[in-house]
């Protein structure tokens, strides 16, 4: 408790120096007008083959992709034989959030459930902390779905249990408790030491602008992407997505994520190539290291947004959610640029409590570190989504449910957040919902 | 959903509360029974009913011009062609690879102005262009493992006859109805 006090009072110094200190002075880069969303536009202008590679790769990112031996499947070829997703757009539409789940029921198409494997007592292998072993037999992802003639790994069932509360002024708050049930399991039971890791699709937008942010990876964890910051790159998180919930190998993962227990997979014919070239990867890379960020499609009020970011930092927020952050890139003609980006996120990764934490099949938690949910392009989202669900597996119904969940680390910025008057805690969060 | 109520934050002790009711419910994982197609976050017993129907026949257009036309509330199977023998009539608004992939055109006939949903039994790409422009969507919906339907998309349409345009599709055969959507 001592700790989290010294927390909280380093927190609100924080917050307060924040709330002094000087505006930007200049337009942050990467937001872009999205005038369709079906065409995200880069954050830089690109021309010649930089563009054609961005126009490509915006192709297979939204192509579905097919099982081996598919007649006239070309560059399509190589799903599965397990998967979650046919095609990166499936959870992430043109780039945006997945939609989590609404009711209690099956995931949604655009949540995973990946699987950690804790040290046995006697282990003796040094555990690679970015990439921990998944399940013996499922591997790291329970994949819902397959190609003809192979059977899929089963699913998980979420429940929620409604916990209902008051802030200090009366008003009355819920937040929905989920829980996970894996089932339908076809390849016999999941290993007892194992965590359950449900994760919703976050959006890729400014995903490059995040990789151009010098300095040491996370102080907590080692890389800047997904929700824990596991992935060291832009290349690594999207080869992993492509190898365990699509089964596309390519020649960073030359192997899919069925294991050699599930012999049914083995029986299949295997390509001695890649099943996603050297050349798609590339170009499918180009798109999300290029991919914007979309702006606000109604332009909000700048003076009302000066004082919602004054709020923002007074109550602390900005301690993690940085408003800024520096980055160095080299643009498409090979010319450097210094510039300063608003992600409203750290990079850095933090415990948020036991409540937020991953749980191991016993239901004990597993303490978990998140990296901080960049809150950039939140006006779009917020225009685009009828049921918006927000944090790792889309528990928090608004923004406000996804602040009340923040403890541990952020105990005392939640606790002055519920401390606020009602119209401060609509202005910060409409604040927050223009971004 | 189960609900409680506490007065105060009393964190620590809800968080035990909560760990043993999680423990309570992943120690045992029995399997279930599922309906593949729970998943939609919108009510499609509509359409689920439909596609319990015998479907009628369609070939879908490969070129502009004259095509099959589909009624509201009715189960169509559509057969289309392979894509690089199409010349569509506005080029696919989603950019996608098309190798081995298929398409084609059909005609809606919507009746009354109002929001209609296109249902349809694979996760594909659909375009509907009514005035030779991209009619936008309101919203979609899908079920992973659910092909009756697998995907529905939500449009405000005008009361005309309007091209469904198909492209980037897995298979030659495709079923789709169109209902009007629930007030």
């Amino acid at each position: 408790m001592r700790r989290l006090e010294r927390i909280a009072g380093l927190c609100l110094l924080c917050g307060l120096a924040g709330a002094v200190g000087s505006a930007p002075t200049a337009a942050p880069l990467g937001s872009m007008p999205y005038v369709s969303h079906r065409d995200p536009p880069p954050y830089l202008p690109l021309s010649g083959p930089a563009a054609d590679d961005y126009a490509l790769g915006h192709a297979v990112f939204n192509s579905d992709f097919l099982a081996l031996g598919t007649p006239g499947a070309g560059r399509r070829e190589g799903l599965g034989p397990i998967f979650t997703a046919a095609s990166c757009d499936e959870c992430h539409n043109e780039g945006a959030h997945g939609r989590g789940p609404v009711f209690d029921g099956p995931f949604p198409n655009s949540m995973v459930a990946q699987l950690e494997l804790l040290p046995s007592a006697d282990s003796t292998s040094p555990l690679d902390a970015s990439d921990p072993p998944g399940d013996p037999v499922y591997g790291h992802v329970i994949n819902p779905a397959a190609v003809a003639g192979f059977t899929a790994e089963g699913e998980v069932i979420v429940r929620y249990h409604v916990i209902q509360r008051t802030y200090p002024d009366g008003t009355a708050w819920t937040l929905r408790q989920p829980q996970y049930e894996p089932t339908n399991l076809h390849y016999g039971p999941l290993a007892m030491n194992l965590v359950i890791k449900p994760r919703l699709a976050p959006a890729l937008f400014g995903l490059g602008l995040l990789e151009a942010v010098p300095g040491k990876r996370t102080p907590g964890g080692l890389g800047r992407f997904g929700w824990q910051g596991l992935a060291l790159s832009i290349r690594d998180q999207t080869t992993r997505a492509l190898a365990r919930e699509m089964g596309v190998t390519s020649k960073d993962r030359p192997v899919d994520d069925w294991t050699q227990t599930q012999t049914q997979c083995l029986q299949q014919r295997h390509s001695e190539t890649p099943e996603m070239s050297s050349e798609l990867l590339n170009v499918l890379l180009t798109f999300e290291k290029w991919l914007s960020v979309p702006q606000n499609p109604v332009p909000p009020d700048p003076v009302a947004q000066a004082a919602g970011l004054k709020l923002f930092k007074a109550t602390g927020c900005s301690i993690c959610h940085q408003p800024e952050q520096p980055i160095a890139l080299v643009k498409a003609d090979g010319e450097p640029l210094q510039a300063t980006i608003a992600p409203f996120t750290d990079l850095a990764t933090h415990d948020l409590g036991p409540g937020l934490a991953d749980r191991e099949l016993s239901g004990a938690v597993h303490p978990t570190r998140w990296r901080t949910a960049p809150l950039w392009s939140m006006g779009y989202r917020l225009s685009r989504e009828k049921y918006p669900t927000f944090l790792h597996d889309g528990r928090a119904r608004s923004m406000e449910e996804a602040a009340l969940w923040h403890d541990g680390e952020a105990a005392a910025i939640r606790e002055r957040f519920e401390h606020l008057p009602r119209a401060q805690r609509v202005q910060l969060l409409k604040f927050v919902g223009a971004l | 959903m189960a609900s409680e109520t506490r007065s105060g934050w009393q964190r620590c002790g809800g968080l035990a509360v909560m760990t043993a009711a999680v423990a309570t419910a992943m120690a045992s994982v029995p399997a279930r029974a599922a309906d593949p197609c729970d998943g939609f976050t919108w009510n499609v017993a509509r359409e689920r009913a439909l596609f319990a129907t015998a479907a009628a026949p369609v070939t879908a257009a490969s070129a502009a011009g004259p095509a099959s036309t589909l009624a509201v509330d009715k189960l169509y199977d559509i057969t289309l062609t392979p894509q690089d023998r199409v010349s569509f009539v506005l080029a696919p608004a989603k950019k996608a690879l098309a190798d081995g992939a298929f398409a084609g055109m059909v005609t809606l006939h919507i009746p009354r102005a109002g929001k209609y949903r296109v249902a349809m039994s694979e996760g594909f790409w659909i375009d509907v262009i009514a005035e030779g422009k991209f009619a936008p969507t309101d919203d979609f919906t899908g079920a992973h493992e659910c092909r009756a339907p697998r995907k529905v998309v939500q449009y405000p349409l005008p009361a005309s006859d309007l091209t469904l345009q198909f492209s980037n599709t897995n298979s030659a055969n495709v079923r789709v109805t169109v209902t009007p959507a629930p007030l």
